[in-house]
């Protein structure tokens, strides 16, 4: 049927055209999704949108799926995504995208699917660290297999160990050696000293020596123990082993001290080894083992205690001197090359703090930044 | 099979814990949650061993030892008398806790005390001036022993500055030193204990 | 071994009266406050009331004379500043101390138990206890000190992990704070501070310069400045005096002995 005046009509469809031409779309927003964040360890997600509005309007979001919502936001359209972290995996979030004009007022709103954050198959802001130790096992096991091309410098306190034994014999006196109140089996200096232990127990099985291990923890005295039953079978002399000289005191620090003040005034043993990770009871024992007049070796990885037994003990490992000490004595070619390898990383780190000093000192923010990424 | 056994097992879990770190899937933090909580087991049966061979020992000692058997004596009732308190209760006004506070605590706190004595008698024979380097040692610990009290303030201003700038700079510049020297000898033990290599733990046998 | 014209004992005697006299005749004397307890100072300071920090004593007995008066300054400080407190011990013998503190000071202040502060007790291997706490309190604390249920605490309403913690604070006269640093600082992001023993300083500056610890207090002298900076004269303040007496002996001796050092050399 032909409307009674059609250029009126005309007209009016025309401006209904022009309007809806300039008005928005229904949804502005395109694709909005979200989504689990890769290579992460959980808890985030990524919301995405395609933007086709002017660069001044802005997308509130409400997060919905956790206990209550939450306003997210606002963010500039164009900015086409963010990352909202601090998630629980597991859960599904539905996230509310309303645009809003440059006058504040809500043009349109959206909403994505739901999506779940969950831990990946990789963390990826973790990649520098494997890397890192990625290429510091290349570096030791390579040295480890290929062995050391250089021999090992003396160790002054290593070398003393042998006479100290000796001492001990022609006096007829026992030997003493602690692994410090701080060692616990599964950390690496407990392990070194272990091996020095195990060293200083075959040599004392072919000298005849006493040698005394009061401990502080009952699986490390279960490990002395097997270490100088075995050091005594490997010299032959397996009834030189005396269980009853590798015992529990008592797990205290300052019981561990006074126990031991009264084996070293008691026994008055030639040599004291302090070889192991030591508290505040170093400078108890060493300066007891001074006053009873034995010749003493110390090493620790404690760089504090190293100061109470260099003033107070005639030869000390210092650092990782007692990690080379095993390696000096065993002659191992695997830990010589091990050491080896610990040089070479040294070397490395050397030069790295050199470079981030100049880095520091002439304002090389870039190379400054990186190091610090670390 | 009495070797192989725990180096399998130490590779095994080193290796599996090392790759747990990086990827965070539910099942590896449940290992790791499951491996914490055997080392609270080992941990405890640790204090139970250590126990009995502390029992064992003192047992004999006063069995066999005339000299020593007061003290063994002494030894094992103080462990019977500890057990059984705490086994009636440890929690406030109980007697195990002021076996702590009256016993424990102040015999841990008189030895501790010792090392006073014992630092005053170590610097009175290990500060001097022999050389050149024990020079630089007795001048240094000279000046923080007086820059660390007010006296020194008193003193002059420049002595509790120079005092914190030794502390500060050259002793924690060496302490680095020693610390990164550690860290990488650490690094070496523990991936030769993961690779078998050390063998130091399980009895010396190499 | 007798050491050169001076007998052991006498030394044992001279420190022995340098420390009591002090103490039984109080001198008051005053230092100035260092930056890193300024620094502690200023991150309380900075907390607002209502947030809660978690306290750790790891120490021992033996060293509660040097590190009671800094645990006890700092918890002042944050009960002034009414946080609340939740405590815990990874060493056994910290424990009863570290409660028995916490409760004083809270009767003091009119703190009530499980609402401003509460206290879980002792647990053994750290490193699972510290990322334990990263993933749920509840579940690594199922019951507190006083065998109540934790989750029954009105503290723990809002507070699941370390998310909902401001600021740690390890008590220690070892190396715990390193272990806090590694696991709960590294991995969970949770602010770590440290309450030291005097000898420790050296080694955990470093943390503070590189920002993995946000503040650090040391020694009978750190416990001393911060109850400065509080107005308030505690043990740290009385301590120092004869810390001081200490230092001045042992120079002193230092100082005889090689006196008689050198004039046994020009004698021989």
């Amino acid at each position: 049927m032909m409307p009674a005046r059609p250029g009126l009509f005309a007209i009016v469809l025309w401006a209904a055209a022009s309007t809806s031409a300039a008005a928005p779309p229904a949804s502005v927003l395109q694709a909005p999704h979200a989504a689990d964040r890769p290579w992460d360890k959980g808890g985030a997600l990524v919301v995405t949108w395609q933007n086709t509005m002017p660069v001044d309007f802005t997308v509130h979001v409400r997060r919905l799926g956790g206990a209550e919502p939450v306003a997210l936001g606002p963010f500039p359209i164009s900015s086409e995504q963010f990352i909202d972290s601090g998630l629980t995996s597991g859960i599904a979030y539905v996230y509310e995208l309303a645009v809003h004009d440059p006058d504040g007022n809500q043009v349109s709103v959206v909403r994505t699917s739901p999506a779940q954050p969950r831990p990946n198959l990789f963390d990826l802001s973790r990649a520098d660290e494997a890397i890192l130790i990625a290429l510091l096992f290349a570096v030791f096991l390579w040295g480890t297999f290929r062995g050391s091309p250089r021999e090992i410098r003396p160790i002054a306190g290593v070398t003393a160990m042998e006479e100290a034994m000796g001492r001990a014999v022609e006096m007829g006196k026992p030997v003493l050696f602690s692994i410090g109140w701080g060692a616990q089996l599964d950390k690496p200096a407990t392990l070194a000293a272990l091996n020095l232990f195990g060293y200083i127990a075959r040599k004392a099985a072919s000298y005849g020596a006493r040698l005394l291990f009061p401990a502080h923890d009952a699986v490390i005295m279960a490990a002395a123990q097997e270490s100088a039953s075995a050091g005594a079978r490997l010299e032959g002399r397996p009834e030189l082993y005396r269980e009853e000289d590798i015992y529990y005191v008592t797990g205290s620090q300052f019981g561990y001290a006074a126990a031991l003040d009264g084996i070293l005034c008691r026994e008055k043993p030639a040599a004291t080894f302090w070889i192991g990770t030591f508290a505040a009871e170093s400078l108890i024992l060493s300066e007891t083992g001074n006053q009873v007049g034995a010749v003493q070796i110390a090493g620790t990885d404690s760089t504090i205690q190293l100061a109470f037994f260099l003033v107070t003990c005639d030869y000390t490992l210092i650092g990782e001197e007692m990690f080379a000490a095993s390696a000096y004595l065993t002659r191992d070619p695997k830990a010589q090359g091990a050491l080896w390898s610990q040089d070479v990383l040294k070397v490395v780190v050397a030069t790295v703090l050199v470079v981030g000093l100049v880095a520091a000192l002439l304002n090389w923010h870039a190379v400054g930044n990186f190091l610090r990424g670390f | 099979m009495r070797l192989r056994l725990p180096l399998f097992l130490v590779t095994g879990f080193g290796v599996a814990l090392l790759l747990q770190y990086f990827i965070p899937l539910p099942a590896g933090q449940a290992f790791y949650s499951r491996a914490l909580e055997w080392m609270q087991v080992i941990f405890a049966a640790g204090l139970l061993l250590g126990g009995a061979n502390f029992a064992r020992l003192h047992l004999k000692r006063a069995a066999t030892r005339k000299d020593e058997r007061p003290y063994s004596l002494l030894a094992l009732a103080a462990l019977a008398t500890m057990l059984v308190a705490g086994a009636v209760s440890i929690g406030r006004d109980s007697t195990f806790l002021w076996l702590f506070d009256n016993l424990q605590a102040p015999m841990q706190q008189t030895v501790f005390s010792l090392l006073a004595f014992f630092v005053a008698t170590a610097a009175y024979r290990g500060f001097r001036l022999r050389s050149v380097e024990s020079g630089l040692l007795l001048s240094v610990a000279l000046i923080v022993m007086i820059g660390r009290i007010p006296v020194g303030e008193l003193i002059s201003p420049v002595l509790p500055q120079a005092a914190s700038w030794l502390v500060d700079v050259p002793a924690v510049a060496a302490k680095r030193g020693i610390l990164i020297g550690v860290g990488l000898g650490s690094v070496a033990v523990s991936l030769r204990v993961i690779l078998g290599v050390e063998r130091a733990w399980l009895g010396g046998s190499q | 071994m007798k050491l050169p014209a001076l007998d052991r004992r006498a030394l044992y005697v001279l420190l022995f009266l340098a420390v009591a006299l002090p103490l039984l005749f109080p001198i008051g004397l005053v230092g100035s406050v260092s930056k890193s307890t300024r620094q502690f100072h200023r991150l309380i300071e900075s907390l607002q009331p209502g947030d809660v920090i978690l306290i750790s004593f790891d120490c021992e007995a033996a060293s509660w004379a040097e590190i009671g008066p800094v645990a006890r300054a700092v918890i002042l400080h944050a009960m002034k500043r009414d946080l609340r407190i939740v405590g815990t011990s990874f060493l056994s013998e910290g424990t009863a101390l570290g409660y028995r503190l916490l409760s004083e000071l809270a009767t003091e202040h009119g703190k009530s138990y499980g609402e401003d502060w509460a206290y879980l007790g002792f647990r053994p291997q750290y490193v699972a206890a510290m990322l334990g706490l990263g993933e749920s309190i509840i579940r690594e604390y199922p019951k507190d000190y006083l065998e109540q249920p934790a989750e029954s605490l009105p503290i723990f309403a809002g507070v699941q992990s370390y998310r909902q913690i401001k600021l740690v604070i390890s008590i220690a006269d070892d190396s715990m704070p390193q272990y806090w640093v590694e696991y709960a600082g590294g991995r969970h992001g949770v602010p770590i501070a440290a309450g030291l023993s005097a000898v420790m300083l050296t080694t955990f500056t470093p943390y503070l310069d590189s920002h993995q610890l946000v503040g650090l207090v040391s020694g009978l002298k750190g416990a001393a400045e911060y109850e400065q900076l509080l107005g308030v004269t505690g043990a740290g303040t009385r301590g120092m005096d004869a810390q001081s007496s200490a230092h001045l002996a042992i120079i002193v001796l230092v100082v005889v002995g090689n006196a008689i050092y050198f004039r046994g050399r020009r004698k021989s």
